[in-house]
């Protein structure tokens, strides 16, 4: 650039009487002299396709936290760990427990190999109050990448650690996390049936409804405030809703025959159920406060297990009508139903992705039934448990995850898989035989 | 009045441009001589230090310069006898300390200064003399010198031949050097994007097609000069970032040893395409 304006100005300049041939000689000259000093300078460039990592590096670095008994920094490195997003890296080997930012040297957990680090501590307040502060730092760019302080009770240390798990995992990844989410499932023990529900990594569980009955069916609202769920205690199957705030439950559908499979709609004002009000199964929908019954599918087959797809236009349900189990698809306002699979002789239970983009789906891989994942735009399917009676996937908040049971011996427990397959993992053990869970939506 | 400077300017033009041909044509001549000569001397040098034998004979010096004298005063002699023949030893007076010390004797001689031819044609004598005398001395130096630069010739010969050898040698070696160089190259910048790639995380990527660009200066110790430069953004500020981490966690790059080719590797533009199969 210098040196053409420098030729320009010669040219243009009208004191100095040169010819134009020597213009156009030196602007040749200098031409050849930039484009020599542009080969001189030309950097190497490298491309790059792929990527050899899937896990960002980070050290959690135990908490000052006096006589906090919860390990608030294991909590945190399990949640990322089990996201499946992140490599949570033994600190034992570092002496330094810096608990904020202006106290880590960063050439230490350099060396480590940390991209990230976590630190903070925990400090007791007056009035049985606890101060969580932590920080995040880039530990290659050595500077804070956010802090966080929370006045909590004692009882909301766990899921103080998830919400710190969810904002690391925020910041690093740019989506957000599954950790501050709760599940719901039922745990049979003893001979009697608990709907349970518990945080994300199958802690602190506790029960919303205890019965001798069977109790199956469980299904957030979209605003993870409410249950549905089918009971048995009256003998019969029918579909009750209840609050978990309040305890409060209301019945949704106790018509003649069976009341089951409840699913709520996105916007959490309707839900699709199935009876066999009229003779075989079909699926209705029916308002979130038991009205406006309307029949949806008129097969003489079993249709079952509907779903609402994220954008409310569809319900996904499993249905026999074509001989085999199959899912099929119905507009929400009805009309004629759509065959979606038709891979495999066997696919139940559908379960959306937060997007709209993938079905979960339970498939018969040769006598064995697992987790599939069906991409709705190219229709390939991708085989991700690997039971033999593996059942009810469902997705997390942010669809990284799939949920669904899986059998260990006689008993049912929890697994979970990341939507890519890479990540596999069992939940805590509860000791019961647990069965049909489903993720709720984040907790705000 | 254009057309007019048109003209004139494509005749100077024309001018100008043969001679710049010309300037050109010399330039290209001068510079391909002055090459084959440096080449040639440099593998002369190269093979008398490998050759000591052929190496120890030459005083070859004062042959030559004899023969030179043998030449010059004959002629002289003849057309200006006096003032040359005095001339001859001052001009050339490093010559032979025999031969000017019989030039000396003669001018003690010549002090009578009597008859300039008799004096002249004893000087031619006594020259001729001196000539004959060393004539055999010097025969036998110009048969020895004669077979001495038949040997040198064949030396030379062989040294030409070997030269051409060593020079296609040194050029082979020199495009050997170069692919080599660039063998070297290749390889860096392929252990450059292994190193970085298992660094790029690509999971933060999305699952679309993303394509980033970063540039990225170098110290000669591979170690990152500041932090890499974004020059196109993924779109996705998770990806940008993780691609970024992925760099800097590649701190230091591996280098060649050969601190020549760091020039190439100083300043380095790095395309991502992180969904793409590696």
């Amino acid at each position: 650039m210098f040196e053409v304006e420098f030729a320009l100005n010669i040219y243009t300049n009208p004191k100095k009487d040169i010819k134009p041939l020597m213009y156009r000689l030196k602007l040749t000259i200098w031409c050849s002299l930039l484009l020599v000093s542009s080969w001189a300078n030309a950097a190497l460039e490298i491309e790059i396709s792929g990527g050899g990592a899937q896990q960002v590096p980070i050290a959690i670095v135990p908490f000052a936290q006096g006589d906090v008994q919860e390990n608030i920094a294991n909590i945190i490195g399990a949640d990322l760990r089990r996201s499946g997003m992140f490599r949570v890296l033994e600190t034992g080997g570092i002496v330094s427990r810096p608990t904020d930012v202006t106290q880590i040297k960063y050439a230490e957990w350099a060396a480590l190999q940390a991209q990230a680090i976590a630190v903070g501590r925990i400090e007791v307040l007056p009035g049985n109050r606890l101060k969580v502060s932590f920080k995040l730092a880039d530990v290659l760019k050595q500077n804070q990448l956010v802090g966080m302080e929370y006045n909590i009770a004692p009882n909301q240390l766990r899921l103080t650690a998830h919400k710190i798990a969810d904002v690391i995992y925020e910041k690093l990844t740019g989506e957000i996390g599954n950790a501050a989410s709760r599940i719901a499932y039922i745990n049979k023990a003893k001979g009697h049936y608990a709907l349970q529900v518990a945080d994300a990594d199958g802690e602190n569980p506790q029960t919303v409804v205890y019965s001798g009955e069977p109790i199956i069916s469980p299904s957030w609202s979209p605003d993870g405030t409410k249950i549905a769920y089918v009971s048995f205690e009256k003998k019969k199957p029918i579909i009750y809703i209840q609050s978990l705030m309040t305890g409060q439950r209301i019945v949704l559908a106790n018509f003649k025959g069976n009341n089951s499979a409840p699913s709520w709609s996105p916007d959490g004002n309707k839900l699709a159920i199935v009876l066999t009000y009229a003779a075989n199964s079909q699926v209705y929908t029916i308002n979130a406060d038991g009205t406006a019954l309307k029949l949806l599918t008129k097969s003489n087959a079993i249709d079952t297990e509907p779903t609402w797809s994220p954008d409310a236009k569809w319900i996904y349900f499993s249905s026999d009508r074509g001989g085999s189990p199959q899912i099929y698809k119905v507009s929400a306002l009805g009309g004629e139903a759509q065959r979606v699979t038709f891979e495999g002789n066997y696919n139940l239970s559908p379960h959306f992705s937060p997007d709209g983009k993938l079905l979960a789906m339970i498939r018969n891989d040769g006598g064995k039934f697992r987790v599939a994942l069906q991409d709705l735009t190219s229709g390939q399917v991708q085989l991700l448990s690997e039971g033999a009676q593996d059942e009810s996937p469902s997705f997390a908040p942010n669809g990284r995850m799939i949920l669904y049971a899986t059998r260990i011996g006689v008993r049912g427990t929890l697994a979970a898989v990341s939507s890519d397959g890479r990540v596999k993992q069992r939940l805590s053990e509860s000791g019961g035989d647990v069965r049909e869970p489903t993720w709720g939506p984040l907790l705000n | 009045m254009l057309r007019q400077r048109e003209k004139t300017v494509s005749w100077q033009a024309g001018a100008l441009s043969i001679g710049v041909h010309g300037v050109l044509i010399a330039i290209l001549l001068v510079s391909v001589n002055w090459k084959t000569k440096q080449v040639a001397t440099i593998a002369e040098v190269e093979l008398w230090d490998s050759l000591p034998t052929l190496a120890a004979p030459p005083p070859p010096p004062e042959p030559v310069v004899v023969v030179k004298e043998a030449q010059k005063p004959q002629p002289v002699v003849k057309q200006e006898p006096l003032p040359k023949v005095e001339e001859a030893p001052v001009k050339e007076p490093v010559v032979d300390i025999a031969l000017e010390k019989k030039l000396k004797a003669l001018e003690q001689k010549k002090s009578d200064d009597k008859l300039k031819l008799e004096e002249s044609k004893k000087l031619a004598m006594l020259k001729q003399e001196m000539l004959k005398d060393d004539q055999l001395e010097k025969e036998k130096l110009l048969k020895d010198q004669k077979q001495k630069q038949q040997s040198d010739a064949i030396k030379r010969l062989a040294q030409a031949m070997l030269n051409e050898d060593n020079a296609a040698g040194a050029a082979q070696a020199n495009a050997a050097k170069s692919a080599a160089s660039a063998g070297i190259i290749d390889e860096f910048q392929t252990k450059i994007r292994n190193k970085i790639r298992s660094n790029v995380n690509k999971s933060l990527c999305g699952s679309g097609n993303p394509e980033l660009k970063f540039e990225i200066g170098l110290q000669p110790t591979g170690q990152l000069n500041g932090g890499p430069k974004l020059i196109k953004s993924s779109g996705i500020a998770a990806c940008d970032s993780a691609v970024e981490r992925a760099i800097m966690a590649s701190d230091p790059l591996p280098l060649p040893q050969d601190k020549t080719l760091f020039d190439q590797f100083r300043n380095l533009k790095l395309t991502f395409r992180p969904n793409d199969p590696s």
